[in-house]
């Protein structure tokens, strides 16, 4: 288990190593550099000021030579100054990311929670009304785009209603009431599309468990419906349901990046789309590399519940 | 569209009724009927099943529940997938416990795994703690077994109890069944498509063809002196030691599926013996004098 562990975890090390440079060579390669920016907004830069500015922070270097100069002190635990932040990139990302990890937990278990039961009602009832319903709301939930249901959110309950704030996020110490009334219409547009895969992948994993020999163990055995629902056949339909989870953690995060700019919410999909519009080559790299690892976490946490929800399967016998 | 009609069985407690015929008769169908436990859009009709005088199929579902497993229990032919791969079998076999005896988790614990070494399993207080896919094939039986035993039904309803398993285990485990059976004197209804196993243990007899018994009677009557030419075809197919043959006679021909069925007997087209009158109408199932029922035009007209 242990070994496991740390095979899994230097395996996530060596791809993140290989993500940074790859981030760092598409980087390199957008049109444009700082340097630009800063000539546009001072008339008086001659272009050997901008040459000499240019050798001056190392852009003149070919991008290998960069990517290791950096490399060098990131290693060392420096990953530069914000340009547009002023301010080391660490201590502008914490942050934003926590507050995108706040969003993404909450879509995540509001999400699963509306799914779960959702799907496995569908399942028990198969081709009732209630499992009709729930395929229409998933499908209408899958197709609906989020810019657009963010948008028509914001119309109903900001404008129209003004119950709740149409974007941003509640100031720092606000009660939680406050918190989740901001919370509230970012984390629903970002859920609705997986509610639906969720609730249809649970359906149809429930289906195909409830047709299993020993379902009618279990109910020959004197078990009520609910219990053979609920303990027999759902702990063995999470089981693929993990899997999907994890996949869907990388495609709720880049969900997240569209939301997060409907609503104005400071998270890491603002902060990654200000720093590439802005040129801020330390800030876009280091917060596109969190992503990175924000996915691989996940998919490790998924590996891990799946051992821990099958038997079947043990952790590190395959070395 | 009626798929097991006409069926009329009764077991003593203590006693092992047999249930025989190929696959598709409605054997199975039989053991789901008297479990309550039929597939979506099977329902029982007509008729009664009754434990000690109660209709079974009258009761609701929540009585049903009380009696499935407590009073009535089943062994499945499959032991591979008929236990749920992702709890213990020491936790599958206490659940029975649990839901019909006034019993704590220690001591429900306790028990599953006296009943784990009554069924012949080894160190049972370490395989209580296993997942099915650590234990063999007849182990899983076994558990399955055990399992059924928990409660001490008056019924047991034992579907193919043997056949996915080798030679050498399903003569253990026929053994085991047949211990059990003295101890607690439940009656076994034994469902099963061969004789050889039948003969170890069965009581008495009913042979299925085609969703309706075609003969019954006692293990002696029907194994030494069967009347209907299926019986006799279904025996004849059955290796002996006493009758040396290089091939063993099939019967041709295979089951009419409950579309294809018709007015005459259902066994008419694969027999040897048919006349005109097996096309006209179904033979009833009656016994001549000094013999056991059989349902066949050709052997009640020869009295």
């Amino acid at each position: 288990m242990i070994g496991y562990l740390v095979i899994r975890l230097s395996q996530s090390l060596l791809v993140l190593m290989i993500m940074s440079f790859v981030i760092y060579s598409l980087i390199g390669l957008m049109p444009g550099d700082p340097i630009d920016l800063m000539i546009s907004s001072d008339p008086y830069m001659t272009s050997e000021d901008a040459a000499h500015l240019r050798s001056l922070y190392g852009l003149d270097l070919p991008i290998y030579e960069r990517y290791w100069n950096w490399l060098m002190s990131a290693l060392g635990g420096d990953f530069g100054y914000s340009r547009l932040y002023n301010q080391p990139v660490a201590q502008v990302l914490v942050p934003a990311l926590m507050n995108s990890v706040q969003l993404l937990v909450v879509a995540l278990v509001l999400s699963i929670s509306v799914a779960v039961p959702a799907g496995v009602l569908a399942a028990y009832r198969q081709r009732s009304v209630f499992d009709y319903s729930v395929n229409l709301f998933a499908f209408a939930g899958i197709s609906i785009p989020q810019f657009w249901l963010g948008l028509m959110l914001i119309m109903l309950f900001a404008v129209l209603l003004g119950w709740l704030p149409a974007g941003g996020i509640a100031p720092e110490g606000a009660p939680l009431g406050e918190q989740l009334r901001y919370l509230l219409l970012p984390a629903i547009t970002l859920t609705m599309t997986s509610i639906g895969s969720h609730a249809r992948y649970i359906r149809s994993a429930m289906l195909e468990v409830l047709r299993q020999d020993y379902i009618r163990t279990a109910r020959a055995k004197g078990a009520g419906a609910s219990r053979v629902i609920w303990r027999h056949a759902l702990r063995n339909a999470l089981i693929p349901f993990v899997t999907v989870l994890a996949l869907d953690f990388g495609f709720l995060f880049s969900g997240a990046l569209i939301v997060e700019t409907i609503f104005a919410w400071p998270g890491m999909g603002k902060l990654i789309f200000d720093a590439i519009m802005g040129n801020d080559y330390n800030l876009a790299l280091l917060s596109l590399m969190l992503a990175t690892a924000l996915v691989l976490t996940g998919n490790l946490l998924a590996d891990l519940a799946y051992a821990w929800l099958d038997p079947r399967i043990k952790l590190g016998s395959r070395g | 569209m009626p798929v097991v009609e006409a069926v009329n069985l009764a077991i003593a407690r203590g006693s092992t009724l047999a249930l025989v015929g190929e696959s598709g008769c409605g054997k199975s169908l039989i053991a789901s009927s008297i479990m309550q436990l039929l597939p979506p859009f099977g329902r029982v009709n007509r008729g009664v099943i009754s434990l000690d005088g109660q209709n079974l199929a009258s009761l609701d579902e929540r009585s049903l529940q009380k009696i499935r497993g407590n009073r009535i229990a089943m062994i499945f032919q499959e032991p591979m997938s008929a236990l749920n791969p992702v709890f213990t079998v020491g936790a599958q076999i206490a659940e029975s416990l649990l839901l019909h005896m006034e019993l704590d988790n220690k001591a429900a614990r306790q028990r599953s795994i006296e009943l784990l070494e009554s069924v012949g399993i080894p160190d049972p207080q370490v395989r209580a703690g296993n997942y099915p896919h650590e234990l063999s094939g007849g182990m899983r039986q076994r558990v399955l077994i055990a399992m059924a035993l928990a409660c001490e039904p008056d019924l047991i309803i034992a579907d193919e109890p043997t056949t996915a398993l080798d030679v050498t285990i399903q003569a253990q485990i026929l053994d085991l069944l047949h211990d059990l059976q003295e101890r607690h004197g439940a009656a076994i209804l034994f469902i099963s498509h061969d004789f050889g196993v039948v003969s170890q243990m069965a009581d008495d007899i009913a042979v299925m063809y085609a969703g309706r018994i075609i003969e019954q009677g006692s293990a002696a009557e029907i194994l030494e002196s069967p009347t209907h030419p299926y019986t006799r075809a279904l025996l004849a197919t059955t290796p002996r030691l006493d009758h040396k043959a290089d091939r063993l006679p099939a019967i041709v021909g295979r089951v009419p599926s409950p579309f294809e069925r018709d007015a005459g007997c259902h066994f008419r087209k694969r027999c040897d013996h048919a006349v005109a009158q097996c096309a006209a109408s179904y033979p009833e199932l009656i016994a001549r004098v000094g013999s056991h029922p059989c349902a066949c035009h050709v052997v009640n007209a020869n009295v």
